[in-house]
């Protein structure tokens, strides 16, 4: 035995173990891919991948002290409850203007009372898209806003607009609420992140894709405030 | 001998290893792309057919009909739901009608009219859009119009309805301007994106290129020859009154900011073409590239801060991005050795521009980061020069999939394609009204 094939033979064991060594390594990663999907899919369900989802549960009042202070989402004092309106009346395309300006009037007349505020609970199962009966979207501050149309416009628009942060597992199954307010004319007034989750980054897209969204179409005739406070829960789903 | 079987061996294992992570990264795409589609759900709405009194007249009610269903269907945001066995017949049946059964069909939002005839002549719609679950009018107008105004006016409903039930503009009540070589000479057109209403804008007999809408949509800015040099123009659609910008030199593919105030467009320094930045307030230049190859075709990402546009300056034409100060340049296309004419899209997420490939155009798409490149037309002639509709989710473009090149409108999933308009002795530089 030559000194030449003794390399040889060294050599060809070593490369054994080699490769024995690096088969185990991949199939061990084969069976942690196959694996951590099922995992995940028993854990979660994942039918959708992200879903900007209801969930109940008392928020604070808009403007109240629970907000915090750096929002600063300022609700407008509530404005005269309007003369009734004639049940579905037809406006002229030139009386548009001049029914905006009246609005404005309308909106700087001081209240005779402050309207009371309650939750507005949505059903979810009216909303297109709406989410599971354990978690809601969004919240008015309004005593009686019965314009599930408009409600159901401004989540479909937000969510158009939302860019998740995928594939940052920081970010799973985190909620972030962003609260803001409209104006009569539907412009953004105000934003902010009423509660964080904790990922700056998911915080921040939700907030965007508010900013994005509006304005929104002038707020439903049959309301009667000058402007309204929506808060609206995003949840990232990996 | 058994060392390269289980070198074999070991490169199987690897090539099983990466198929199997290129399977999962397929499979992560298309649960990415499921959800995009089924964000964008649609709206059920009931169209019964309008009341009128012009009983001598049913084939206008039918045809507002049609325009309806035609605007709602294209717009891709709504299912028309067929409820004629609940047309509404009273006058008092179309201001408050019988929810309750339209609830009961499942129907979201109801849309009724009435039409007759003032005494001048004039037609008055009054159209109205109910909410069904809650019973409530979200909106109703009254438009008084001649017979020739009716089709423009359906259109403004139902861009006004798309935007009250998603929050999104419609693009019904929109212009695209294009030029055509109808007369001989290229002068600059403007049609509906249903193909009605074609107007022509110039009359010059000189050679019009690329039209650019304004911010409001009230001018057209032209490259136009009939100084003898490629001037920039700006045309006043209310009188059709053109008026000289730039000239002496070559001043084409203008381009407005979203602010209003500027307009990016290509000019030839020394021959060199280069894109520059021009101030309609100061009526001052600024000169933005410095490459030594041709950069052109210059459009403003919807927030006004950043530019993509054409340049060869690696020896083939290609998308390039930069900031509205010149600064940053990046490469935006790598794949193919003819990419141009991009248009940005209006909701900030995808770059459309047209690509030769195996000596034949097709429109392609890519979002600003370089990603998602995917093709949008295939196998039908050559298809060029994109545009954004307002809203983001339809294209104008022109093809010569029917013959001779026409103007077609499609949606994003390349679907839906729409031929506007055709045998007009080619339709070139197609631009979408904002």
């Amino acid at each position: 035995m030559d000194y030449f094939s003794g390399l040889v033979q060294e050599h060809s064991r070593r490369t054994l173990v080699a490769v024995m060594i690096s088969t185990a390594c991949h199939l061990l990663s084969i069976l942690l891919i196959v694996l951590l999907p099922m995992l995940r899919a028993r854990s979660i369900d994942s039918d959708h991948v992200v879903d900007v989802t209801l969930f109940d549960y008392a928020l604070p009042e808009l403007g109240s002290d629970i907000v915090p202070a750096a929002v600063s989402i300022e609700k407008p004092k509530p404005a005269e409850p309007p003369k009734p309106v004639p049940k579905n009346e037809l406006v002229d395309p030139s009386d548009a203007e001049l029914k905006r300006m009246k609005n404005r009037e309308k909106d700087r007349t001081p209240p005779p009372k402050a309207a009371t505020e309650e939750e507005f609970a949505m059903q979810s199962d009216l909303l297109p898209g709406g989410g599971g009966q354990t978690m809601g979207s969004m919240r008015v501050d309004a005593k009686d806003f019965p314009f599930l149309y408009y409600l159901a416009m401004m989540k479909s628009k937000v969510s158009e607009n939302w860019i998740p942060p995928f594939g940052s597992f920081e970010a799973e199954n985190k909620r972030v609420v962003i609260s803001f307010r409209i104006d009569r004319q539907g412009r953004l007034l105000a934003s902010g992140i009423e509660e964080t989750s904790g990922d700056t980054i998911l915080d921040q897209s939700a907030l965007r894709a508010v900013i994005v969204s509006a304005p929104f179409p002038s707020l439903p005739e049959g309301y009667s405030d000058s402007s309204l406070g929506v808060h609206f829960g995003f949840i990232c789903k990996l | 001998m058994t060392f390269t079987k289980r070198k074999q061996m070991n490169r199987l294992v690897t090539g099983f290893f990466l198929a199997w992570t290129a399977v999962s990264v397929c499979r992560s795409a298309d649960v990415y792309f499921d959800i995009t589609a089924s964000q964008a759900k649609k709206i059920d709405i009931a169209l019964p057919l309008f009341n009128s009194e012009l009983s001598e007249q049913p084939e206008l009610v039918r045809e507002i009909h049609s325009i309806f269903r035609q605007d709602f269907e294209f717009s891709g945001r709504f299912n028309v739901i067929d409820i004629s066995p609940f047309f509404p017949t009273s006058e008092k049946e179309l201001v408050n009608p019988d929810f309750g059964q339209y609830y009961l069909v499942g129907v979201q939002s109801l849309l009724t009219g009435y039409i007759n005839q003032g005494p001048d002549g004039d037609y008055r719609i009054s159209i109205r859009l109910f909410d069904v679950r809650m019973g409530q009018q979200i909106v109703g107008i009254r438009y008084t119009t001649p017979l020739s105004g009716v089709r423009s006016v359906i259109h403004k409903f139902a861009d006004e309805v798309q935007y009250r039930l998603t929050g999104e503009r419609g693009i019904n009540d929109t212009r695209i301007a294009f030029t055509s070589r109808r007369t001989g000479n290229a002068e600059v057109y403007t049609v509906d994106p249903d193909g009605s209403n074609l107007t022509q804008i110039t009359r010059n007999g000189s050679i019009n290129l690329s039209p650019a809408w304004s911010v409001e949509n009230a001018e057209l800015f032209i490259t136009s020859y009939q100084q003898k040099y490629p001037d920039l123009y700006v045309i006043d659609l209310a009188d059709s009154t053109s008026m000289p910008l730039l000239q002496g030199g070559m001043h084409i593919t203008p381009a407005p900011n979203p602010d209003g105030i500027h307009l990016a467009l290509t000019i030839s320094y020394e021959g060199d073409p280069e894109i520059s930045l021009y101030n309609l307030e100061t009526k001052k230049v600024r000169r933005l590239t410095f490459s030594s190859g041709v950069d052109t075709n210059p459009v403003f990402a919807p927030n006004g801060r950043e530019l993509v546009f054409v340049s060869d300056r690696t020896g083939s034409p290609q998308l390039y991005i930069m900031d509205i100060d010149g600064a940053n340049i990046r490469r935006l296309t790598s794949v193919g050795n003819y990419n141009t004419a991009p248009d940005w899209s209006p909701r900030g997420d995808w770059i459309a521009y047209h690509s030769r490939r195996d000596g034949v155009f097709n429109i392609w798409m890519i979002r600003p980061n370089g990603s998602d490149e995917h093709p949008l037309t295939s196998e039908a002639g050559h298809n060029e020069d994109p545009s954004f509709g307002r809203n983001g989710r339809h294209i104008a473009f022109t093809s010569t999939r029917d013959g001779s090149k026409g103007l077609y409108v499609m949606d994003l999933s390349g679907r839906n394609i729409r031929r506007i308009v055709h045998a007009m002795g080619g339709c070139e530089n197609p631009a979408w009204s904002r």
